[in-house]
């Protein structure tokens, strides 16, 4: 067996130890981490730069509808306001209370042997709008306390037909001594008065008709 | 492999560097970074309903203005129904003008009261007192018909008519009238 002499082991020793230099890879590592870091910390950066650009876009955004949305606000309020006038408006016009039905209603009831002598009457502001009427007359003919009832029960039956919870009661009803002339006959009167109630409600617009798609 | 107490403290000093080092890099360098970019998200987010609300006010508007011009045109309309001026100065000289073409000669109207009603804004509520004392019932109501008609602000409260004590074809009336003027 021939023997071999390294005659370089301790170079070669030198150079294994310089290779598995402890420093040098501690070194190494640390380029290697610092290099990470670095890395990471400008991603961070650019995640910062992007929301930090994100939110200046959204600032810029509100305060350019601020003044869009202040003027939008004013702008609302004013027309709300029309709105509800217009609304209201039409409201009381559309509610009024029509006293020319009332009246037809009325005379179309009196038979030519009842005088109406007086009508009062009145109708509240608030709903239910409720109209109160006093009417005083004079009912001739030979019954005239009858004439009289006919007169009272032709008024309900005749304002019932158009308005709600109407009443008509008799607040007196008084034989006359007066007399008369109907027909060429001299007949008895009766001084009656009647209170009259009736409320008034708005009818209701009818709906308007569905509107009919356009064929195509 | 044994260390020497030299390299030990080499390594327990490199340690003592290496969490500074990283200390500061996380505190000094990353911390700010990172607190800068969650207050951007935080002021972001809270900006996004503010920008939502302000979108959904002026689509809002939109949508009213869609409205409005009917109602503007019921405001115009009952503008022009309401001459300029007191109202004491044009209303009584319309009303009589009125009776007179229905064959009324004597009219007498005189304000009431006269209230701001709150309900209406820049419009005011007349109540007039009207006295006709001289009608023939029915071509008074057939006047009243078309006055009711034609006066759309205008609205009868009460009425009180009664037989001439001296003609018995003829009647007194007595009205209170409400009537809405400009403010």
């Amino acid at each position: 067996m021939a023997l071999k002499i390294e005659l370089f082991h301790e170079v070669l020793l030198a150079k294994k130890h310089q290779q598995y230099d402890p420093l040098k890879i501690s070194l190494l590592g640390l380029i290697v981490i610092a290099i990470g870091l670095a890395s990471y910390y400008f991603v961070e950066l650019a995640q910062k730069r992007s929301a930090v650009a994100a939110y200046e876009i959204k600032q810029k955004e509100f305060e350019r509808l601020i003044p869009l949305s202040k003027e939008a606000k004013a702008r609302e309020d004013g027309l709300n306001k029309e709105i509800v006038l217009a609304e209201r408006l039409n409201k009381r016009i559309e509610g009024r209370f029509y006293w020319a039905p009332v009246f037809e209603l009325v005379a179309s009831t009196v038979p030519k042997n009842v005088q109406i002598t007086r009508l009062g009457a009145d109708v509240t502001q608030d709903a239910p709008r409720t109209c109160r009427m006093l009417i005083d007359g004079l009912a001739a003919g030979v019954e005239p306390r009858a004439v009289a009832e006919e007169l009272r029960t032709a008024i309900v039956e005749k304002l019932g037909q158009k308005y709600k919870n109407t009443t008509a009661v008799f607040k007196s009803l008084d034989e006359s001594n007066e007399k008369a002339l109907l027909d060429g006959k001299q007949v008895q009167t009766a001084v009656f008065s009647i209170n009259i109630s009736f409320v008034y409600v708005q009818e209701q617009a009818p709906a308007p008709a569905p509107r009919r798609k356009a064929k195509s | 492999m044994k260390l020497t107490k030299d390299q030990t403290q080499k390594i327990a000093l490199g340690a003592l560097m290496m969490i500074g080092v990283v200390y500061s890099y996380f505190d000094f360098l990353l911390g700010p970074i990172q607190r800068g970019r969650d207050v951007a998200n935080t002021n972001s987010d809270g900006l996004e309903p503010q920008i939502a609300a302000a979108n959904g006010q002026i689509a809002r508007v939109a949508t009213i203005e869609g409205q409005s011009p009917e109602a503007m045109r019921i405001v115009k309309q009952v503008e022009a129904m309401i001459p300029e001026g007191s109202p004491v100065a044009w209303f009584p000289p319309r009303l009589s003008e009125f009776f007179k073409k229905k064959g009324i000669d004597k009219v007498t109207a005189r304000v009431n009261n006269d209230s701001l009603d709150k309900d209406y804004v820049g419009y005011r509520r007349v109540n007039w007192g009207v006295e006709l004392p001289r009608v023939d019932f029915m071509s008074f109501a057939a006047a009243i018909a078309e006055l009711e008609n034609e006066e759309m602000l205008l609205e009868i409260q009460s009425l009180d008519i009664e037989a001439g004590r001296d003609e018995a074809q003829m009647q007194r009336a007595n009205l209170v009238l409400s009537n809405l003027v400009r403010q």
